[in-house]
């Protein structure tokens, strides 16, 4: 194979993702200095595009309501892990980034006097716990359409720098500072090496490696491993959260915005069986809740159909008219992927994987951090990171709904804000290392003049139904090992994977298989992390540990990885102390 | 690409607007044309009869306005079509000036005829 | 033994091929409800990994996978196989130019989006610590406009848009006429002078393909219609 050209791009800030946190980074950045994005795919093709139900904030449009009760419901939700500095930030802050997203030109649902649209939504309640509180603003159930659009419009208007179709393979770093990032030109071919004074890897969570799941195919966490390989860590990667309302079978996601709106579940007998689980919210518990419920109606028998896997969400009483101006998109989705007409009849639903708690980690700016028990946390020089794939930790153990398009919005802003001023303050760029890319290079270089004879896709679908399996809503000792050891033979596997793509345009099956070693390696941390943790806490369940153990686990995982790909456990203490608040001690979690 | 976009050149507004009302125009002066022809006169038409009122003013003024709106909704509707697939400016600027020779030809000779109409001796 | 059905895909890899041609392909039905783009991803993942497609969200909002199926402009990942004439024809977009296989460059069709000025413009500040006021109704406005998600199904079916390079196009003039309807946008004026033109509204035949292709359901001929009629009330 003739020699691939190597073109290298100099810029002051570059961000890797343009979904929701990456476009928001950008829009602040590039006010100040000179700032480019690189996507995957085109910015507006970016996940974001598919959160459905809205953005958390505690405007009172509806009814009084107040960022503390958001703090401590996201807290309570978090199951006492989040950090509670970054909480409070986040919810203080949520008014705020909502209103400038209206003023950016997103359109909104509206209310009778003509403020933005709130609707109830899962653990969202009011005065610590009372009762459901509309709190997550909406654009019908098309928030995150509306949303992304937005963004990016604002970012056309602002001439924002764009590589679309570009795929991070490497972060590269200079001793212990982070200069940019390598990335292969999936249109043309070709690597693209970009020198930056500060690198922020916005490059949202890792679903895919479910077989049944809510995300894009995009989804991959490559942002994850690239953090892992250049030696930095990962933060509490065993926490997936499972959504209660997948569509059974497929996974497309039904919004808690239906049972916002009045929907609820029920079990084959017909009994609405979240009030055993939920004395107060019934639906509206927070996720991990719900899907846990379900997911032990379903072990108990009382699933519906032929298996019993799968069970109902009524949403026909709310009326038609309320489900085509609320709910449009969910009445497009029950109709083409379940065939129900859900004004009439109820949608089969099911636990899905849809959203990863942890990441990268970061402090509240969205600065990378090292740190450990004993070691305060100290920022990675020129590294940010927002989003699904960072872990600030706003979400802990368990993120509630319409949290996360809040997320991206604060982290992102901040993040890119917090770039500017640290590009700004150094001169120069660092130098590139000596020989930048290299790993990356030649792992593409491999694939494209390799003659290895495992398919790409024999080794994922394998995965991502054992992940699936033994890594799911309920966990154990044994299933984890037993994951543990798939996960080394998929990886031997792996070694000898060939594609059969050797071209440069466009080749897929390049891009699909790094993507596979992507998720070989963080799985690897999910898997350890999950392994490790001796309780149940949030999203996390182990069977054999049923409780909540504070006194060992009340701590975040941190997972490096070593060189020869074995993962390393280490621990860092929870942020316990908000900035202006009295910490909310845990307690008990009851919905 | 931009230069094409903005700046100088008719829009195609009016074109468009009046491909409309000359078209709206035609559909009357069309049924009124069919309607004197066939149902107007009592008896049999005669040639008499037909040249007394084509040489009357009224009738000229009315020709003449019936002309105005076909040749001006024929000749645009070539218009558009040299819009829709002629992409060279320069091409494009013959074509329609080919056109507009074509048009003014027509309603010359149009406005000939009926201007110059007499009853034959 | 599963019920099977052909897929018949343009192939075209630039670095090899002189000419595109049709590859068959046999996809199994595994489950009820499969969609084109699972038809595709079997052939990807099981027969031939070289074939090229863009693809993320599979269920109809991120817009990557419109295709022509069967002669038809729609997304891959919300059409059911089964609703489908056997075999089935499988080809990139029309009228654009063919990167590989099924991905086409979308180059120009993202320049006239932005041509339109895709974004919110304002005169008037917004008030500093609230949200602008738009009524219900104001908002209702904006149905059936903000919910394109640029797959290039509508233009790319377009005649008009085939056959002038420079056209516009109804994706790009529903996004403009999207802004215009918005009560909150003060950009009309700029607007309407870039749509005003033998490339804008004006080549809109009303062939109304746009609107048949649509998978969002959306009405672009009728957005344009607007357009045109509000050029016209501001001109004559």
């Amino acid at each position: 194979m003739a020699d691939i050209k190597v073109t290298v791009h100099k810029h002051d800030v570059v961000i890797v993702g343009a979904g929701g946190a990456g476009l928001r980074a950008a829009l602040e950045a590039s006010r100040v200095v000179n700032t480019a994005v690189i996507s995957q795919v085109f910015p507006t093709r970016s996940h974001t595009v598919a959160a459905q139900g809205g953005v958390a904030a505690s405007l009172s449009n509806v009814e009084p309501d107040d960022w503390v009760w958001h703090m401590f419901d996201t807290i309570k939700g978090s199951d006492y892990l989040g950090d509670q500095d970054a909480i409070e930030f986040m919810c203080r802050m949520a008014p705020e980034v909502v209103i400038e997203l209206e003023h950016m030109g997103m359109p909104f649902s509206r209310l009778q006097d003509g403020k933005i649209f709130q609707r109830r939504f899962g653990g969202h309640t009011k005065d610590f716990g009372k009762e459901a509180i509309c709190r997550t603003c909406a654009a019908a159930d098309r928030t995150g359409h509306a949303m992304l659009h937005t963004l990016y419009e604002q970012c056309v208007k602002n001439q924002v720098v764009f590589y679309n179709e570009f795929f991070a393979l490497e972060l590269l770093m200079n001793e212990d500072h982070v200069v940019g990032v390598l990335a292969w030109d999936i249109a043309n071919g070709g690597f693209h090496i970009f020198h930056a004074k500060a690198t922020m890897f916005a490059t949202g969570g890792y679903i895919r490696v479910y077989k049944t799941n809510s995300n894009a195919h995009i989804n991959t966490g490559d942002g994850l491993s690239l953090s892992l390989r250049a030696g930095l860590p990962v933060e509490d990667l065993e926490f997936v959260q499972f959504h209660p309302t997948g569509i059974y079978g497929v996974g497309n996601l039904i919004t808690e915005g239906v049972r916002g709106e009045g929907g609820y579940l029920l079990n084959k007998d017909g009994e609405r069986f979240m009030k055993r689980y939920a004395p107060t919210v019934w639906d509206l518990a927070s996720r991990d809740v719900v899907s846990r419920a379900m997911a032990e109606e379903m072990r108990q028998g009382r699933g519906c159909g032929p298996k019993g896997d799968y069970l109902l969400l009524k949403l026909d009483h709310i009326g038609a008219d309320i489900i085509h101006e609320r709910l449009p998109g969910i009445w497009e989705l029950a109709y083409v992927f379940a065939h129900v007409d859900c004004t009439k009849e109820p949608i089969p639903v099911t636990p899905t994987a849809h959203y990863s708690m942890g990441g990268i980690p970061t402090n509240r700016y969205s600065e990378v951090v090292l740190g450990g028990m004993d070691k305060p946390e100290e920022p990675v020089k020129g590294f940010y990171a927002a989003g699904e794939a960072a872990c600030a930790s706003v979400h802990g153990a368990n993120r509630l709904g319409s949290n996360s398009l809040l997320d991206i919005m604060v982290f992102g802003k901040v993040g890119g804000q917090k770039m500017a001023e640290f590009a700004q303050s150094l001169p120069e760029h660092v130098p590139l290392p000596e020989n930048p890319g290299k790993k990356g290079i030649e792992e593409v270089k491999n694939l494209l003049n390799g003659t290895g004879g495992e398919m790409m896709g024999a080794i994922w679908d394998e995965l991502k139904e054992s992940m699936e399996l033994n890594c799911g809503v309920f966990r154990t000792e044994e299933t984890l090992t037993t994951q543990r050891t798939v996960l080394k033979k998929l990886c031997d596997r792996f070694k000898n994977v060939g594609i059969a793509d050797k071209g440069l345009a466009f080749n897929l099956d390049l891009i699909e298989t790094l993507e596979l070693g992507h998720m070989l390696d963080f799985s690897k941390a999910i898997v350890e992390g999950a392994l490790a943790r001796q309780e149940s806490r949030g999203a996390h369940y182990r069977d054999d540990y049923p409780q909540r153990d504070d006194e060992k686990w009340h701590k975040h995982t941190l997972a490096y990885m070593e060189e020869d790909g074995s993962i390393r456990l280490d621990y860092k203490p929870v942020r316990m102390k908000p900035l202006t608040v009295p910490t909310f001690e845990p307690k008990e979690r009851v919905y | 690409m931009l230069g094409k976009y903005f700046g100088s050149g008719r829009s195609g507004a009016f074109d468009w607007f009046f491909q409309r009302i000359s078209g709206v125009a035609l559909l009357i002066t069309l049924f009124l044309h069919f309607w004197v022809l066939h149902y107007a006169s009592e008896g049999p038409v005669t040639y008499q009869k037909v040249m007394a009122r084509l040489v009357s003013p009224v009738w000229k003024a009315i020709d003449i306005a019936f002309l105005v709106f076909a040749v001006y909704h024929a000749m645009n509707g070539f218009k558009m079509i040299i819009d829709d697939y002629i992409h060279s400016a320069g091409l494009r600027a013959v074509l329609v000036g080919a056109l507009w020779v074509l048009s003014i030809g027509f309603f010359g000779l149009g406005v000939l005829t009926i201007v110059t109409l007499k009853v034959q001796a | 033994m599963l019920k099977t059905v052909t897929f018949s895909v343009f192939r075209y890899d630039p670095e090899k091929d002189k000419k595109p041609y049709y590859k068959d392909y046999k996809v199994e039905l595994r489950r009820p409800g499969m969609m084109v783009l699972d038809g595709l991803n079997q052939i990807r993942w099981e027969q031939d990994g070289t074939l090229a497609y863009r693809r993320s969200c599979r269920e109809g909002v991120c817009g990557s996978d419109g295709l022509n199926i069967n002669g038809v402009n729609m997304l891959a990942c919300i059409t059911h196989i089964e609703d489908l004439k056997d075999p089935i024809v499988v080809q990139p977009l029309p009228s654009m130019p063919v990167i590989k296989d099924l991905v086409v460059d979308f180059t120009d069709f993202y320049k006239k989006y932005y041509l339109v000025k895709p974004y919110l413009i304002t005169k008037t500040p917004p008030p500093s610590d609230r949200e602008r006021l738009q009524s219900p109704e104001d908002r209702k406005k904006l149905d059936g406009l903000y919910e394109c998600i640029l797959c290039a199904c509508c233009s790319t079916s377009c005649p008009s848009f085939w056959a002038d390079p420079d056209y516009l196009g109804p994706a790009a003039l529903l996004k403009a006429w999207r802004f215009i309807a918005d009560t909150r946008d003060e950009g009309a004026d700029e607007r309407l002078e870039i749509i005003n033109d033998r490339d804008g509204a004006w080549r809109c035949h009303t062939i109304l393909n746009c609107v048949e292709a649509c998978p969002k359901q959306l009405n672009p001929t009728e957005a344009i219609a607007e357009l045109k009629k509000t050029i016209i009330h501001r001109k004559f």
